[in-house]
């Protein structure tokens, strides 16, 4: 890791990023500990990961996290199984164990000749003891493997994104070597950024209407999900094909199925006006 | 100064360990805040901080502290004086020449500052050492923001400070996340581990592949199984009566990480208001309406479902004992206690949890009550060593203690 020359995160030509999340991104890279995010579905927690990686050239490793998944299964797999059958029929190389090994994500991210991204997509969908499992490994960024007794080291540091919709609480020891960020909502200012970047050409009437909509449906009191940039987007997207005029947008909310995903949301923006 | 924050934060009851601490610390050895108030506020937010939820109160406390650093930055009146109104004596090349001083960290600054403000006793402008306007020292009038303190001028560095005052996490607090993690980890001894014939058979059953491979003359052949699954379930009766709201929060953190907890057959949650009686509500609000009736419950659930009743107890003897003291729903046909001994027959894995247990109570009439259902039920308080003590009974059961 002699890189002298740090790089630095500046967002990239897709993603519009504020300052505060800037520092803590650089922070991170800097301090190379793990960056945590939360926030709002929508605010772009998996694609700042993939901004890092294409702003800093980078290979971006995807780890997405269910349910059921387990701390080992990001370190390596042996392939039992495979490998009875194999000494069964005296296939070549059975007695190599190496052979049956097979790196998992965090695994891959270590061996790679290159610094990469690493992206743990809702670390909070996983078992409560899951973030404990991999304090060791995050942190020393090494791992070993018994069957081969093979030390398995980072050659390179990879960057770490960690993601959560805060479904459950992460463990102290884990947050504690963490950096940690909580993406707001962006305002108004930051949202016609982001908008521009999507929409190059758009007709200012159009957006300043669309974006004034948008906050208003945002601001609305009992609305159960709150409609997230993806989705201004796409509405903007379905606004602009359809050619509607400006004076409509604000009376009819038009594609209002676009913004808002629940029935009873629906009903209510209905209701209200 | 840092290290004064650091036991402000802490005497303020904020949790900041020390490994948080030193990494900030090695953020600021690294130089990544530069001399920036904005920077080392968001830097030492995103090391110091772990949740939106404290967001606010760090605030609140970056900014009590860190006002007084700006006060501590005011410069005496004469100082300010020069200042403000420089008189210059050197033509603009001749500031050009001058060499750009070191550049320092916030916490040098601050510390030269101190020194400075003692020293200084004339007016130094345009130059790079004293404290001065139109020069290139690093403490002066609109200073260069990441290489300087300015002392007086337009001041970027406030923006920090103005952003914390506006409060915009404020939100968070109000409805923040409860962090029921602990009673979780509590609940989870409740597991009792067997096989389910619905389940597919995914599992590799080591022994059975070795005696089947055995009897196969040496040639493998595999054996699976089904993986085994808690077996176990769990009836939640809770009080939602009124002398229970001053236990919402512990309830409502019990409740979350019942919610949560994935590892049960089932669960299932009714609602009573200080007693059981004739109908069990389906929601916390206990309004008529939402009841299924007592009777049905005890049939519906087979007996070896775990139940956990959380209740403090406290009513008025005839609430419990007597036919119609239930003053607040439907006449009872049934007394509560009558209820409460049938639901204890049915169910031979029963505890009860009191949250008002955690408190130091007298004898008043109504913790006469407390006492009885508590002689009744193995009873427990609401706390982390209560639950675990209420699990570990819950799956063993009456009798062997």
């Amino acid at each position: 890791m002699a890189e002298m020359t740090r790089q630095k995160f500046a967002g990239s030509s897709t993603y519009i990023v504020s300052e505060p999340l800037m520092e803590a991104v650089n922070l991170s890279i800097a301090l190379e500990k793990p960056l945590l995010l939360k926030g709002e579905p929508g605010t772009g927690k998996t694609m700042l990961a993939q901004a890092i990686a294409e702003s800093l050239g980078k290979r971006l490793i995807v780890w997405n996290i269910k349910s059921t998944t387990k701390a080992q299964e990001a370190l390596y797999h042996y392939d039992t199984v495979q490998r009875l059958y194999d000494s069964q029929f005296g296939t070549e190389g059975v007695e190599e164990i190496r052979r049956y090994i097979h790196l998992g994500k965090l695994g891959e991210a270590f061996r790679s000749e290159e610094q990469v991204v690493l992206l743990i997509d809702e670390i909070d969908k996983a078992d409560l003891e899951f973030p404990n499992d991999l304090l060791w490994e995050l942190d020393q960024m090494e791992f070993f493997i018994p069957e081969t007794r093979e030390r398995v080291q980072a050659r390179h540091r990879p960057i770490v994104i960690i993601t959560s919709n805060g479904e459950k609480d992460l463990p102290d020891a884990f947050l504690r070597r963490c950096i940690f960020h909580y993406i707001e909502f962006p305002d108004p200012e930051l949202m016609e950024q982001i908008v521009r970047v999507h929409f190059p050409q758009i007709e200012e009437h159009l957006l300043e209407g669309a974006l004034k909509a948008f906050y208003q449906v945002r601001g609305q009191k009992g609305i159960r999900k709150k409609p997230a940039t993806s989705e201004l987007i796409d509405w903007i997207r379905a606004l602009a094909l359809s050619g509607i005029p400006e004076e409509r947008l604000r009376e009819a909310l038009p594609f209002a199925g676009v913004l808002l995903k629940k029935k009873e949301d629906l009903d209510l923006i209905r209701e209200k006006r | 100064m840092f290290t004064g924050f650091f036991y402000f934060l802490r005497g303020s009851g904020f949790s900041v360990g020390p490994v948080e601490w030193m990494t900030l610390m090695e953020a600021l050895d690294k130089g990544l805040t530069g001399a920036s108030l904005d920077r080392f506020y968001w830097i030492s937010r995103a090391i110091l901080v772990k949740s939106e939820a404290e967001y606010d109160r760090y605030d609140q406390l970056f900014l009590a502290y860190f006002r007084e650093v700006e006060q501590f930055a005011q410069v005496p009146d004469t100082v300010r004086e020069w200042l403000e109104n420089p008189r210059m004596h050197k033509t603009p090349e001749e500031v050009e020449a001058l060499p750009v001083p070191e550049k320092r960290s916030l916490r040098e600054l601050l510390e030269r500052l101190e020194w400075m403000k003692k020293l200084q006793d004339e007016e130094h402008n345009q130059g790079n050492f004293w404290i001065g306007a139109g020069g290139k020292s690093n403490l002066g009038h609109s200073a260069q923001e990441g290489t300087g303190l300015r002392l007086a001028g337009s001041s970027r560095n406030r923006r920090a400070l103005g952003s914390c005052g506006e409060r915009k996490f404020q939100d968070f607090r109000k409805n923040q996340v409860i962090t029921s993690r602990q009673f979780q980890l509590a609940l989870r001894q409740l597991r009792q581990l067997s096989e389910q014939a619905s389940q597919e058979q995914t599992e590799l059953d080591v022994d059975e592949t070795i005696r089947r491979t055995g009897e196969n003359g040496g040639f493998l052949k595999l054996a699976y199984r089904r993986p085994r699954k808690n077996q176990i379930a769990l009836l939640l009766l809770m009080d939602s009566g009124g002398t229970m709201r001053r236990h919402s929060l512990l309830c409502s953190q019990l409740f979350q990480a019942v919610d949560k907890s994935a590892h049960f057959r089932d669960v299932k949650v009714y609602y009573f208001h200080n007693c059981v009686y004739d109908e069990l509500y389906t929601d916390p609000k206990c309004e008529s309406g939402d009841t299924v009736s007592t009777q049905w419950v005890l049939n519906q659930y087979s007996s070896d479902y775990r139940v956990l009743v959380v209740g403090d107890a406290t009513m008025s003897p005839e609430e419990l004992f007597d036919v119609g003291g239930n003053y607040q729903g439907r006449f009872n046909q049934v007394a509560g206690v009558e209820w409460l001994r049938r639901f204890q027959k049915k169910f031979p894995y029963m505890v009860w949890i009191n949250p008002s247990l955690r408190e130091n109570m007298g004898r008043s009439f109504l913790v006469e009550t407390l006492y009885y259902l508590k002689d009744m039920f193995p009873t427990y308080p609401l706390t982390l060593e209560g639950l675990e003590k209420a699990m570990k009974k819950l799956l063993r059961g009456q009798g062997r203690g």
